[in-house]
């Protein structure tokens, strides 16, 4: 992984290593609570495979870096297991549709995999935000690595948190737009409406 | 040439083109707002939906293309633009994220009550993007932004030059949404609708031509630098515009709509192209040149190699859709 000479300590983020260790273990899932590492399941020796193409060479460590350099780890770890646990399920299910049909078994028949085909789409949607919220906040404190901090990188102006809020409901309000109009949308494509005309003045 | 000048020149290539392919995309949203009542607008937001449909929000690329050439090749000078206008910088961009929203829900909604919203907010922010994108063009050629940037966020951008570069904006794009508009209609057989939109243009191009003319004694003393550079340099150009508008008026007198489309986007071309030539040589003028604003010249020498590769593919594509939307057939399809 490039990630791991360019920005090692989003690397450290993203495996949850503590210190820089050879042999490095996979962790999935888990937290960074006071220096240690809970609830996480442990493979040995994957994480070097996975990172470094080896299975002896070291991945490096958070506590390496003085603590005014570490990203915080549990944000980053969680949202990029989340990204690669979604994109594994999501291409297992595309391998197993076509597993299915080769056997001439037709899926689309099953309500029970359109259901999961429907929420694939959101789903594909949550794994792309997690990977940016892992390579984003993966990359924190610095806004230019190693030569900008984030906090440097801010403006001048007092607006921050005014601007923040006003694009925060300026969004909220076209989400609520967007749900409205294409719900009404295939409720009039449902009740056999095709053309779906714009209604510009009245009887129009 | 020098490379810097180049680079400048390419990236003004790029305001120019928002200037009048996305100000006729503004303007149509004035008209929209202008139109009236839903019993008596029905016919022109009708009209307009059509018109600009095919183009809708493409012609942002041309502000994507201005601002990542600003940064890239001008860096200081466009942080400091931003650290001193980002009141009316955040409003454009505040009107440019609803208008494109706006303008979809609209065409797809249910009832007249959505479609007035959706509209509403469509309309208002077509008005209010290219007024405090003219404001910004005249705190720069008014040279209020400082070269070290955080210059005042207030007075940097409400002051005479400021406020009439916002009306002239708003002005001109509904002069060239008007002609064209008016063209669009007459193609489509709409008469009706093509005499109520001519008497419209007609008034409207003679209100921009008498603010124009009205502005530019306060502008004399308000922008020194840039008021030389129009009675000197560019001062062809201004007549060029002046004589552009005045043909176009008489040829849309004259129901000669489809030539007027040509003449109109020469005045607003003339007058984008005389400020241009008249703040040269400065970017920010009274503040910082063009040469000193100027990047690493590896990286010029990157973005002219881009400026001819965006040529190559975006230009014919962007023709043969502008061509497709003047079609006899597609005018005709209003009708279904």
């Amino acid at each position: 992984l490039q990630v791991g000479k360019e920005q090692s300590t989003k690397l450290a983020a993203f495996e949850l290593a503590t210190h820089a260790e050879r042999e490095s273990p996979l962790r999935i899932g888990g937290l960074l609570i006071n220096g240690e590492v809970k609830w996480a399941l442990t493979i040995p020796r994957l994480g070097s495979l996975i990172s470094r193409d080896s299975l002896t060479a070291s991945v490096p460590g958070l506590y390496d870096v003085p603590p005014d350099q570490r990203p915080p780890a549990n944000i980053v770890h969680l949202s990029f297991q989340v990204m690669v646990g979604i994109g594994l399920a999501l291409a297992l299910l595309v391998l197993y549709f076509w597993f299915a049909r080769r056997r001439k078994r037709d899926l689309l028949e099953r309500p029970l995999f359109l259901k999961i085909a429907t929420i694939a789409g959101p789903l594909a949607v949550i794994a792309l935000e997690a990977g940016w919220v892992a390579t984003e906040v993966g990359r924190q404190p610095w806004t230019v690595w190693h030569a900008l901090r984030t906090r440097d990188a801010a403006g001048p102006n007092s607006w921050l948190w005014i601007s923040l809020t006003v694009a925060v409901l300026l969004y909220v309000g076209m989400t609520i737009g967007a749900v409205v109009v294409l719900r009404s949308m295939a409720r009039r494509w449902r009740a056999g409406d095709e053309r779906l005309a714009t209604p510009y003045g009245p009887g129009r | 040439m020098s490379l810097p000048t180049a680079v400048a020149g390419a990236m003004f290539a790029g305001v120019l083109a928002y200037s009048i392919l996305g100000g006729a995309d503004f303007g149509a949203g004035f008209w929209d707002l202008t139109a009236g009542d839903a019993r008596r607008g029905a016919a022109i937001r009708a009209l307009i939906d059509h018109s600009i449909g095919p183009v809708w929000e493409a012609n942002h690329v041309w502000l994507i293309y201005v601002l990542v050439f600003w940064w890239t090749a001008f860096p200081s000078t466009f942080a400091a633009v931003m650290t001193t206008l980002y009141v009316p910088l955040l409003f454009a961009l505040l009107g440019i994220v609803l208008r494109g929203a706006g303008f979809a829900y609209r065409k797809f909604a249910e009832t007249l009550h959505q479609a007035q919203l959706f509209g509403a907010v469509f309309a208002t922010s077509s008005v209010i993007t290219p007024f405090f994108l003219g404001t910004v063009a005249g705190a720069i050629a008014s040279g209020r932004v400082p070269a070290g940037g955080r210059g005042d966020p207030w007075s940097s951008w409400l002051n005479v030059t400021s406020v009439t570069g916002g009306i002239l904006a708003v002005g001109t794009c509904a002069f060239l949404a008007g002609v064209w508009l008016t063209a669009d209609a007459q193609r489509a057989g709409q008469t009706a609708l093509a005499e109520q939109l001519r008497t419209r243009s007609l008034v409207t191009g003679v209100l921009v031509g008498v603010v124009v003319l009205a502005a530019l004694v306060p502008v004399r003393h308000d922008a020194r630098t840039l008021a030389r550079g129009l009675e000197g340099k560019g001062s062809w150009l201004v007549v060029l515009s002046a004589l552009a508008g005045a043909v176009t008026l008489a040829l849309v007198f004259r129901r000669r709509h489809q030539l007027a489309r040509f003449t109109a986007v020469g005045a607003v071309a003339a007058v984008v192209i005389g400020w241009g030539v008249a703040q040269y040589p400065w970017m920010l003028v009274d503040q910082v040149k063009i040469a000193d604003a100027a990047g690493a010249r590896p990286t010029l020498v990157g973005l002219l190699v881009v400026v001819v590769a965006a040529a190559v593919v975006v230009l014919p594509a962007l023709t043969y859709l502008l061509w497709l939307t003047q079609q006899e057939a597609w005018s005709h399809s209003l009708e279904e």
